[in-house]
């Protein structure tokens, strides 16, 4: 390194910043030229009044009151902090638990479990227990209704022991339904056509027989059979007092009527 | 200043290092640390903002965002460039808020490595004034404060804040070789003004410089 290289890297050179063989030819030059030594002292010096001059005007500033002052405002922050922390939370814990409640209502929902009964089988056991209408005196949606379902004579072996019944059944938004009552010498039982399409069988309640889907249950010490009728597509039960394979045998045969 | 070549001058770069890498500050350990450095720290904020009453709300509010961020500081980092970083931050964050645009930066100071105008050469001022000559000091702190805030920031916090270059990279988030070429310039600049005034007052030695 020459003269004037070092002296193009003087202030890299006083500031330290030189690093490797750069500092390594700077030191080198340094030591063996007495006008560059010269002016590295004099950089050195001027670099260090400039620095006490930039510090003349500070005065006197009380630390101490500053750092009260900063350290007085972060603590009032943090209570602040805290109850925010709490109530974040606190809203935090009541959204979990607004979810888990949806999630468990759900769930007993679809399998049934009390007090979710499936809804459309109580229905159909207390439309199975109203009090006979006249037939066709009611809307003629129903006479339409009776037209499409037209209750057979007998079901598996069990006479039709009067003409259908136009009901309302109340399922969610209401449907209507036609209603027979069938029996032997020793069973009865009603079955009903209702208009209540898209209903899904509830898991706990949904049976297989021979590859057919049923939804039983019992209410009230009464069977309750419901499937969808191959005919209409709607929901159909058999509800009474035969037992549970009495009537799904019953409702195979409307079930498979052509 | 730094005095000491084949250094960095910045020796509690070292002696911080020492200690333990995911510890942080104790408020107590803040207050004491921040007792050194408190007077740089006024004296950058001073040739910053160039109104007292400012420098000492920047200084206030430093301080409150560095107790207010103990847990981000890891013992074994510099914790006097960390706190002039704060500095830095509060100053950036006023003027923006003031709507004062930053100064627009020269496209000459784009090629750092090269140092055209090499610096004066000092001898030429001749014996330095006193540390008395208040005078002086006053024209040293008008030149930084006439200075365009691209080279008196970085100026200061060499000066001042004893940040080495990368220090100061880090902090103003450029390259360091704009960093040299700025502080060059400044420098450049605060010795060919300064040489002026010690004509005109007679510190110059003939033949110097």
């Amino acid at each position: 390194m020459d003269c004037r290289g070092f002296q193009n890297q003087i202030l890299a050179w006083i500031d330290g910043e030189l690093t490797g063989d750069a500092a390594s030819a700077a030191a080198t030059h340094e030591s063996a030229c007495a006008d560059c030594t010269e002016r590295a002292l004099a950089e050195r010096a001027f670099e260090e009044r400039l620095g006490t001059a930039m510090l003349s005007d500070v005065g006197s500033v009380s630390l101490a009151t500053a750092l009260m002052a900063a350290r007085e405002r972060v603590e009032a922050e943090q209570p602040a902090s805290g109850r925010l922390l709490m109530l974040r939370r606190a809203v935090a814990a009541m959204a979990v638990a607004a979810a888990a409640l949806i999630v468990v209502g759900n769930v007993m929902w679809f399998l049934c479990i009390p007090p979710f009964e499936c809804a459309y089988l109580a229905a159909m056991e207390a439309a199975a227990t109203d009090a006979p209408l006249a037939p066709l005196s009611d809307a003629p949606a129903n006479c339409a209704l009776l037209a499409r379902v037209t209750p057979p004579a007998a079901l598996g072996g069990f006479a039709r022991v009067d003409d259908g019944d136009f009901m309302h059944v109340d399922y969610r938004t209401g449907s209507d339904a036609v209603r027979a009552r069938y029996g032997d010498d020793d069973l009865a039982f009603t079955a009903i056509w209702s208009d209540l399409v898209g209903a899904s069988p509830s898991f706990r309640r949904k049976v297989e027989r021979d590859g057919l889907t049923w939804w039983v249950t019992e209410i009230d010490g009464r069977a309750v059979v419901a499937f969808i009728c191959p005919k209409t597509r709607s929901l159909c039960a058999l509800v009474g007092e035969a037992s549970e394979e009495r009537l799904i045998e019953a409702a195979r045969t409307l079930r498979t009527c052509p | 200043m730094a005095t000491d070549p084949g250094s960095t001058g910045r020796d509690e770069t070292h002696a911080e290092a020492n200690g333990s890498a995911w510890e942080t500050l104790t408020p107590a350990e803040f207050e004491t640390m921040v007792t050194e450095i408190h007077q740089p720290l006024m004296a950058t904020a001073l040739r910053l903002s160039r109104r007292r009453a400012e420098a000492e709300d920047l200084v206030q509010e430093t301080l409150y965002r560095g107790f207010r961020s103990l847990a981000s500081y890891r013992k074994g980092t510099r914790f006097r460039a960390w706190m002039f970083r704060i500095l830095h931050n509060v100053f950036i964050n006023r003027i923006r808020r003031e709507g004062m645009a930053p100064s627009a930066v020269d496209p000459a100071e784009m090629s750092p490595a090269d140092h055209p105008h090499p610096i004066p050469d000092i001898r030429g001022i001749g014996d330095l004034p006193d540390v008395a000559d208040h005078h002086f000091d006053d024209t040293v702190k008008a030149a930084v404060d006439a200075m365009p805030e691209v080279f008196r920031v970085p100026l200061v916090l060499f000066a001042l804040g004893s940040l080495s270059y990368a220090e100061i990279a880090e902090t103003l988030d450029i390259p360091i070789g704009t960093v040299m070429s700025r502080l060059h310039r400044a420098r450049r600049n605060l010795r060919e003004q300064l040489t002026e005034y010690a004509t005109e007052h007679g510190y110059a030695s003939e033949g110097g410089g």
